[in-house]
Formats: structure tokens, C-alpha cells, sequence
């Protein structure tokens, strides 16, 4: 049996325009940490007498301040460009990645809970994430970084359509 | 059953206890024997054995439980009461488990399933004929009576072939397990080793014929272990028998087996949602495989329906249970040139790195003044890419996936070939997840995931048009939607 190939289509939403903004800011803590190290690792490789553990030293150096930076340029433009969400009355479709791709689908008639969460620094950025929840440890699937008021727009939407079909849902 | 509450049964009192003595008895003996000396021993252990009754008394003493006309009600804690309330109509599965102790004592395990996994009630113990009585309370709803439904006798399904043993020592598996315990248990007598008789031996090892002595190492392992393995076999699978009975919300499977620990499974037939044949390498060779199924709301979802046993019954019990041959039988969708590629480079990667790895080992012993041959590299280069292009091969041979007109089927493995199947009709989502190389090769990780077994069935490396295809054609009305 070989079938014809299909593809997904788009998702319709993007996240909110914020998003990219954040997912710096959230990064930057990070990136922090990280450079702390390549500073260590340079006073090393200064103060260190020779030995064939210097070059390693050095590369180390550079990895650790070359590391961080796509997650503060490039990724966020590129992860804002590819996450995209979809409600329909009867599935979730989520697209996310930005080196990889990954599309999650969940049909509403198993769908257990809807959460939805927002840290201290979304909350700076007006950001939140819808959380779908279904039988399956495994088939969580997550709306991040919507607009506050679109992400309260999406749960009761998702609350209302899950409340309209009763299901054992496992 | 009645409505009022009942207690577990007053034997639990000493489940705990004994289950503990038996559980301390060696390192004790151990400490005992290495220790000798007696300080504190007049205080430690009256204390101790004080600790454990008291302990074991608790659940006996805060426990209560009642079936009424719609639910299962548990009440227990001393200080934080908490009441576990199960609708009877959303019973799935009762399990019962007795261990030495419990069998000895005439009492037994109760775990009650309810499709959710978080949500098993469990009874701690209660006598042999209660638990049975509750068991069929519970699935076959009848409350009332004292006796077993009459209903429709057991239909048996499959039962335990002692020939089926043959295979138990294959399972090498079980080996590095067995290998583990007796070191777990030489671990607790070590004090009692003198150090300068393992020197001795030792320096007796480097003076004697070496491959001689591998190779009566070798003999001793297999004489000692072809036993050993069936004997495992047979006390963990003694009396097994799989049986199908007339629940009250359709047909349940019931597995019974062991020897030493006595366990009772039963699950509506309904929330089993698929199964998976799987042949390990030496067992599969010998024509053996073992079947597991996809269920909910047990304590181990991938319930081991079949031991190891011939292929032949495993797939016969296997379209019993599934209610299709195709599933286990069908043909399947290979996943075409680009996965095989894949494989094969990565093999082929794995085994550069391994001559790599050598060099790196040669060189580096030069300057730590080790001769070590220059050719080595080239002899782990010449011996590891014939191994890297069979596996790859054989990967690929085993990797497909098909549909039938219920079940999902997804083939997978090197060594071990595993057929999993799920039932569409369990998928509750799907994830079509590529990594940047998949991108780039056109490959996808399908996974569907549900509610039964490990929660999640991948059908690797598959061109990712044939996923979306596959996933369509499984679930239409879910992704409907969403095609381009």
C-alpha cells in the first residue's frame, strides 16, 4: 500500500508580534550564563602554562561566545516566521521550530484540559500560553505566546467546543 | 458487597511485617555474620520490629472502602482523610496481585483501572475470595449476589505450552538482569571476602592458560545459565492462562499467571487499543516472538499478554485479541531510498568514527610509551563497515508501517523487530516532527499518540508526504482541515 503524499497546509495565525521580543529577552539569561563561562574559559587559556590543553581551551573560548547568538538574532525572526496556530471546530493545529519543524494535531473530542500560563517576563510582554491537554502524556500540545487577550479568546473558545462533545476521551 | 464500609482484611496486619523480614533478612544475616559484635543490639531491634508492626498496621487501621449501587468509594489516611471515589461504569480493569507473603497469608493485591492512568484505587489486601468477589462485582456488576455470575463460561483464548521454555534461555535480555541480582546480592556479603585471596587468585588467573580458561568460563556461564533462565521462565509464567469473559460493558481478557507471585489481570477487551509482536534478536532467529498489549489504566500499560513463545501462537492470539489478521500479518509500506541512505551514512559514520577512535588510541599510547600495532585503525575500519552496511540493511529491512481497516501498524527495530499496532480509533492526536536533516532528506518522525501503552507509537524516518498521508488516511475527519 503506498499512498498518494499529502502535505499540511499553513496554519492560519501567527503568535503575536511580541513574541520574537520575548523569546530574546528569555534567551538573554542564558546566553549570560554562557559568556560568563567563555570568560572563565579566556582567563584559562591567558593564565594556563602552554600544554596541549591550550588549544582546547581556545576552541572553547569560542564556542562558548559564538553559542549563544543565534538565539538572540537570527532564531526568534525565523521561529516568529514558522509558529503558527490553528482552531478549527473540530482539531488544534500547531506548527513550531526553527531549525526543525514539528506540526501537532489534536482533535477537540479528546482534548482532558485547557491551561493557560504566563511566566513574569510574559506577563512584562503581554504574552500567554494556551495549553491543550489529552489522554496522552505524550499529546500535550502548546499555543505559545499569544496576545493576552487572543489567548483568553482561544480558551473559551476551546472550552466551549470541548464542553460540546462528550467523550470518554482516552 | 453491601453498601456499608468494609475494612481490608485483618492478615494485611501482617503482609508488612513479614514482607519486610523477608526484604531485611540478608543484609541482616550479612551484618550479623561480618559483624559479630553485639553493641546496641538489645536496643536497635526491639525498636526496629516495634517500627515495622506499628508501620504495617497503618493501612489496615486507616483503610475503608464500599462498593454502592454506582461507585467504589476508598477512604484512607490517619491525618490528611482522603476519599478516592471510582464510578463503577468507568471500571476498566482489576488487577490481582499476590506475592509469597500475601499467598501465604490467603490474601491479595486489588488495584482497580479506570482508563486513567493517574486513577488506579488500590485495596492493600484483602482475602483471596473478597478480592474475587469485588473483582466480579465490578466488572460483571452484580453486587448483589454472593457467587460468581453464572453468565457465560471463561472461553479460554491461549494457555502455557511447556515447550514454549526452549526459548527462555535465548532471551539474553534476562541475562544482564540475572548478572545484576547475583551482583546485588555478592555486593552485600563483600566485607566477608578476604582481599588477599582475590589477589591470589588473581595472580593465579595471570599465570594460566588464558584461552583455555575463557573458554571454560564460557561452558560454565551456558551450563549454568540455560537452567537458570528456565527456571525464571517457569516460575514467572506457571499456569498462564489468557481467558475471555462476558463483562457487564462487553468482553474482558483475563491473564492469570506465576508461580511464586500469583497475578490475576482482567481488562475490558474494549480499552485494549493494540498490540506489539516482538521477536528479540535470538528468540526471533529460533522462530519465537513475544506479544505485549496496548492497554489503559493498568500500572504497566504494555501488558505482557505472551511470554516468549512460537510465532505461530503469538500471531493466532494476537488476531484473537485484535479482532484482525491483517494487522500482524499484512505486508508493509517500505519507507523508501532516502531512509535507507540515511541508515547507511549513519552507520558508515559510526564506524569511521570507531577507526578514528583507534588512531586517536594508537597515537596517544606512542607518546605514553604503549606499542600498540599501526594497523589496528585499519583492522577496526575493514571489520566495522561490513557490520555498519549489514545493519543498515537489516534496519531498513525491518522499518514500514501500514494501514488495515482498523489499526495503525508501525515495524521497527535492528536486532529486535518489533510490529506495533494501535487501533485508529485510540489516536488522540498526531505529530509530524523533522529535524533540520530530515528536512533536508525529505524524511519525517510520524507519532501518534494515545492514551494506551508508552502513551505514543512513532513511525520513524517515513517521507513526510506518506506521513501526512498516512495519518489522513488513519483519522480523516482530524485532519481534514489542515491538508494543503
Amino acid at each position: 500500500m503506498s499512498l498518494t503524499p499529502l502535505a499540511l497546509r499553513e496554519p492560519t495565525h501567527r503568535v503575536s508580534q511580541r513574541a520574537p521580543s520575548y523569546w530574546r529577552v528569555s534567551a538573554a539569561a542564558g546566553a549570560a550564563l554562557v559568556w560568563l563561562a567563555a570568560v572563565a574559559l579566556l582567563v584559562a587559556a591567558v593564565a594556563a602554562p602552554d600544554g596541549w590543553w591550550r588549544p582546547l581551551l581556545w576552541i572553547g573560548v569560542v564556542v562558548c561566545a559564538a553559542a549563544p547568538v543565534p538565539w538572540l538574532t537570527v532564531a526568534p525572526r525565523i521561529r516568529y516566521d514558522v509558529h503558527r496556530w490553528d482552531v478549527t471546530d473540530i482539531a488544534v493545529h500547531v506548527r513550531h521550530g526553527w531549525l526543525s519543524r514539528t506540526d501537532e494535531i489534536v482533535p477537540l473530542s479528546r482534548v482532558q484540559t485547557v491551561d493557560s500560563a504566563q511566566g513574569p517576563i510574559m506577563r512584562a510582554f503581554g504574552l500567554r500560553t494556551v495549553t491543550v491537554q489529552t489522554a496522552s502524556s505524550a499529546g500535550t500540545v502548546a499555543i505559545a505566546c499569544l496576545d493576552d487577550a487572543v489567548a483568553q479568546q482561544v480558551v473559551a473558545r476551546l472550552v466551549a467546543i470541548t464542553a460540546a462533545t462528550p467523550e470518554d476521551a482516552t | 458487597m453491601t453498601d456499608e464500609w468494609q475494612r481490608l482484611d485483618p492478615r494485611t496486619l501482617a503482609t508488612q511485617p513479614v514482607a519486610t523480614a523477608a526484604k531485611a533478612l540478608i543484609p541482616a544475616l550479612a551484618w550479623l555474620v561480618g559483624a559479630g559484635s553485639a553493641v546496641g543490639f538489645n536496643i536497635i531491634v526491639p525498636i526496629t520490629v516495634a517500627g515495622v508492626l506499628l508501620i504495617g498496621a497503618l493501612p489496615w487501621l486507616t483503610t475503608s472502602f464500599r462498593v454502592t449501587a454506582t461507585h467504589l468509594e476508598i477512604r484512607r489516611g490517619l491525618l490528611n482523610r482522603t476519599t478516592v471515589t471510582a464510578r463503577l461504569d468507568r471500571v476498566r480493569s482489576v488487577d490481582l496481585e499476590s506475592d509469597v507473603v500475601h499467598r501465604f497469608l490467603g490474601v491479595t493485591k486489588v488495584a482497580v483501572g479506570t482508563g486513567v492512568d493517574e486513577g488506579r484505587l488500590e485495596l492493600d489486601s484483602l482475602g483471596a475470595e473478597d478480592a474475587e468477589r469485588l473483582r466480579v462485582a465490578l466488572l460483571h456488576g452484580s453486587r448483589a449476589t454472593d457467587e460468581p455470575t453464572a453468565g457465560t463460561p471463561p472461553e479460554e483464548v491461549v494457555r502455557l505450552d511447556w515447550s514454549w521454555v526452549r526459548f527462555a534461555p535465548l532471551n539474553v535480555g534476562n541475562l544482564a538482569i540475572a548478572v545484576a541480582a547475583f551482583g546485588a546480592l555478592v555486593s552485600q556479603f563483600d566485607n566477608l571476602i578476604d582481599e588477599r585471596r582475590v589477589e591470589r587468585v588473581w595472580h593465579w588467573l595471570g599465570r594460566s592458560d588464558l584461552p583455555l580458561l575463557v573458554a571454560g568460563a564460557l561452558v560454565a556461564a551456558i551450563v549454568l545459565w540455560v537452567p537458570l533462565a528456565c527456571l525464571g521462565y517457569a516460575v514467572r509464567w506457571f499456569g498462564l492462562s489468557v481467558t475471555r469473559e462476558q463483562g457487564k460493558e462487553g468482553p474482558t481478557l483475563r491473564r492469570v499467571h506465576g508461580a511464586l507471585t500469583h497475578r490475576a489481570t482482567t481488562v475490558e477487551e474494549a480499552k485494549v487499543r493494540g498490540a506489539v509482536v516482538r521477536r528479540r534478536a535470538l528468540v526471533g532467529l529460533a522462530g519465537g516472538a513475544e506479544l505485549h498489549v496496548l492497554t489503559t489504566g493498568l500500572d504497566d500499560n504494555e501488558t505482557h499478554l505472551l511470554p516468549s513463545a512460537p510465532l505461530d501462537v503469538v500471531l493466532d492470539v494476537a488476531t484473537d485479541v485484535l479482532g484482525e489478521r491483517a494487522p500482524v500479518a499484512a505486508a508493509v509500506t517500505a519507507h523508501g531510498p532516502s531512509a535507507r541512505r540515511r541508515f547507511l551514512i549513519r552507520n558508515l559514520r559510526d564506524a569511521a568514527l570507531a577507526a578514528a577512535g583507534a588512531a586517536l588510541v594508537v597515537g596517544a599510547g606512542d607518546s605514553w610509551g604503549l606499542a600498540l600495532p599501526w594497523w589496528l585503525p585499519v583492522v577496526v575500519l575493514v571489520v566495522a563497515v561490513p557490520v555498519a552496511v549489514a545493519t543498515a540493511q537489516l534496519h531498513y529491512k525491518r522499518l514500514g508501517h501500514t494501514l488495515t481497516d482498523r489499526y495503525l501498524v508501525s515495524c521497527t527495530g535492528t536486532f529486535t523487530a518489533a510490529r506495533t499496532v494501535l487501533e485508529t480509533d485510540g489516536i488522540v492526536g498526531w505529530r509530524v516532527h523533522q529535524s533540520w536533516w530530515d528536512r533536508r532528506r525529505g524524511l519525517a518522525q510520524l507519532v501518534a499518540t494515545t492514551a494506551a501503552g508508552h502513551e505514543q507509537v512513532l513511525v520513524p524516518d517515513v517521507p513526510v508526504g506518506e506521513a501526512v498521508a498516512v495519518a489522513t488516511a488513519a483519522t480523516p475527519r482530524m485532519l481534514a482541515e489542515f491538508l494543503a
